[in-house]
């Protein structure tokens, strides 16, 4: 599956998934929430360690380990389901300075509104040309909003 | 008038050639239909019964002549050369082609209109009184915020698909004629013992299968940080709103479920982040738009001129509209005036091109080149001066526009109902023009005075039939129409959910079963009692006596 970095494909992602978390790897690994909170102490380095929550479960049981973690995987359940979007908003807000990455249900189609949030990268389920990954960026150009990119608000940006 | 400058410009053109990619990605099969179906609504395109529907926004109602003569000039070009306007003031073409939509959206973009937003599960056009401005009593003109929020609302990264859509009205003043309090966020433009601009905020309103009033979470927030707050109460909403059934997912149910105290902690909490940040909006801002909506350069001798009166004397039709179909304004010598949209025949709300070009002639010559709709699906021309009343008469009355209806019975909220919409039970334009024909008598419209009546063809209540003085409800029984009637409800400042009548009455009975209530009205009331509060006075048991023992 395609996976973007900072708005490029990129083939040299150093993340695995695992199941379970058991003293110390070198990989990179990204593991369920549901372990992490299971552990009593974690040993594997935050540097090569990751964690993954669904769109439907709630953001607050991973706050505290957010010091723990250099990359959280947010899967986006449905299509419809927009959670993931404010989830980014609040980690970023909450301080988290690693990797958010998207992945589920999410397509070209989102890209924009997914790195606005605050997502440096995604994982996607259909293959996308670098055409495609540029258009999808760059279509709307100009944004009324303040967002976790840019703070303020288009009529604050001093032209 | 808001007038876009560059950066709004470049949005909507840029957004017209992202959903021209998006289509034809979709008609060349490299898109599915689930995620083309989420993208077009964003974009307010439906596909229903018969063909697509593309909906406009018109934000906050408000157009200039040129932009509704480019109405009438894309309705002719790409549909049947009509239109229709909503209740939330927005205006809808019924036969557009979907490979045409793209060309649709970019004329629209030539005269600052678009479609963004317009459906979906996404923050939609945010409504206020069609009066603003003009109305005597407001404590300060709700247009600069509206457009302010319009701004933040578009294309908002964080709040394109939320659990479901969500709404927003603004009012001020003691009158409430956008129907704040059935909104998922109603704002009420007030001011504090200090003087300072702020708002109530209310959430939690809505219709639809779960009726609700809107609950005060906040008495009141500074103006400026209005931006903030609502970031706050979507940000919660969209994490906590439930989304494993649509029918539960508006904020109203989210707000039920927690209490409304356990609801303000959440967004107040979150609001702790937010307030004081980028997110207030500068005074700089703040002026840069309301400078678009200062008063117009109103004729100060407006008042002097006395002919009006005379053609009052002259014409008992012109008298009839004047005192049904036009209003106060706060200028001595002006009236603001209703384009009734609710003809004897014809479709509640609906408006055809030739229409459309003449009521922006008149606009141009009368009223600031400026034209308004109204939540009660009306044109408005805000600002005529009394001496122009009677040419503005002549002209609409030539049209078909100028039905002395305004407030009455036959002014309904109608929405297309099965005849045009999918998620419909039951017609509904059957119904009105059954209701047309069997009250067409003007001057007994006019001693029934003041009543609001709403239908809607299905329980997702378009029409808000449950703040209908009158509400009828089409249901589909064993493949017959049928409908039940509400009493007493009202979406105005004294915001109230109508009661139910009793059982469903077949659809050939519905105008002689309005036609038996309202004799219970004029038997009953007392002196000039308008109708609402006779029925709140009695409450339904006189209108079930007589409405079943009859049948």
């Amino acid at each position: 599956m395609p996976l973007l970095k900072h708005q490029t494909l990129v083939s040299d992602d150093p993340w695995v998934e695992q199941e379970t978390l058991s003293g110390v790897t070198d990989q990179f690994i990204v593991v369920p929430l549901a372990q992490l909170l299971e552990q009593e102490a974690i040993s594997q380095p935050k540097e090569r360690l990751g964690v993954k929550l669904s769109s439907e479960e709630t953001l607050d049981d991973l706050i505290p380990l957010l010091t723990k973690v250099s990359l959280v995987e947010i899967h986006f359940e449905a299509l419809r389901d927009g959670r993931g979007f404010s989830f980014a908003r609040v980690l970023r807000r909450e301080g988290f300075q690693g990797e958010i990455r998207a992945s589920g249900e999410v397509s070209r189609d989102r890209l924009d509104y997914l790195y606005r949030c605050g997502f440096d990268s995604t994982v996607l389920q259909a293959p996308i040309d670098d055409e495609q990954v540029k258009a999808a960026y760059q279509e709307i150009s100009v944004r009324y909003q303040a967002d976790a990119r840019q703070i303020q608000p288009v009529y604050r940006q001093t032209v | 008038m808001y007038i876009y400058n560059d950066v709004d410009q470049k949005i909507v053109d840029e957004r017209v050639e992202q959903f021209r990619d998006q289509t034809t990605r979709y008609l060349a099969g490299n898109l599915s239909d689930d995620e083309f179906l989420a993208l077009r609504l964003m974009n307010g395109l439906y596909i229903q019964r018969q063909a697509p529907m593309l909906r406009v926004a018109i934000p906050y109602g408000t157009m200039t002549s040129f932009q509704l003569r480019a109405l009438s000039s894309i309705s002719r070009k790409y549909d049947k050369g009509y239109g229709h306007f909503t209740t939330r003031t927005n205006f809808q073409l019924n036969w557009p082609k979907l490979e045409e939509v793209p060309d649709i959206l970019a004329d629209l973009a030539k005269v600052q209109l678009h479609a963004i937003q317009t459906s979906g599960n996404c923050i939609r056009n945010t409504t206020t009184d069609h009066f603003a401005g003009v109305s005597a009593t407001e404590v300060s003109d709700p247009r600069p915020w509206c457009e302010l929020i319009r701004q933040w609302s578009t294309l908002h990264p964080e709040f394109a698909y939320l659990p479901r859509k969500f709404k927003i009205a603004i009012t001020s003043g003691p009158e409430d004629r956008a129907a704040t309090q059935v909104h998922d966020v109603g704002l009420h433009l007030i001011k504090n013992e200090q003087g300072e601009l702020g708002f109530e905020v209310l959430v939690g309103g809505g219709l639809g299968r779960t009726p609700k009033i809107g609950k005060v979470i906040r008495e009141f927030l500074p103006a400026n940080e209005v931006i903030s707050y609502l970031e706050a109460i979507l940000r919660v909403y969209n994490l906590k709103g439930r989304r494993d059934n649509k029918y539960k997912a508006r904020i109203k149910i989210l707000v039920d479920a927690l209490g409304a105290d356990a609801f303000r902690d959440l967004v107040e909490s979150e609001w702790q982040h937010l307030k004081g940040s980028e997110l207030k909006i500068t005074q700089e801002e703040i002026e840069r738009v309301s400078d678009f909506f200062t008063p117009h350069n109103y004729n100060t001798d407006a008042a002097a001129d006395l002919t009006l009166d005379k053609y009052l004397e002259a014409h008992s039709d012109f008298k009839h509209w004047y005192l049904r179909n036009t209003h106060p304004h706060k200028v001595p010598g002006y009236r603001a005036v209703t384009v009734s949209l609710k003809p004897q025949l014809g479709a509640p709300g609906d408006i055809t091109a030739l229409q459309m070009d003449l009521v922006a002639e008149i606009a141009d010559r009368y009223s600031f080149g400026e034209i308004r709709s109204t939540h009660h699906q009306n044109l408005l021309l805000a600002n005529v001066e009394q001496k122009h009343l009677y040419s503005v008469w002549v002209a609409l009355s030539d049209a078909n526009l100028a039905r002395a209806n305004i407030g009455t019975l036959t002014d309904m909220i109608v929405c297309p109902g099965f005849d045009f919409c999918s998620l419909a039970n039951a017609k509904t334009l059957n119904i009105a023009q059954q209701i047309n024909d069997a009250f067409d008598d003007v001057d007994y419209l006019h001693d029934l005075g003041e009543i609001r009546l709403n239908m809607s063809g299905c329980i997702n209540a378009c029409a808000h039939h449950h703040v209908g003085h009158i509400g009828i409800l089409g249901v589909d029984k064993k493949g017959e129409d049928w409908y039940q009637i509400t009493l007493g409800g009202s979406s105005e400042a004294d915001a109230s959910l109508g009661k139910v009548l009793g059982r469903a009455v077949a659809a050939d009975e519905v105008a002689d079963t309005l036609k038996r209530l309202l004799e219970v009205y004029v038997d009953l009331r007392r002196g000039d009692e308008l109708f609402i509060d006779c029925v709140r006075r009695l409450g339904v048991e006189p209108f079930k006596e007589r409405v079943y023992a009859v049948a």
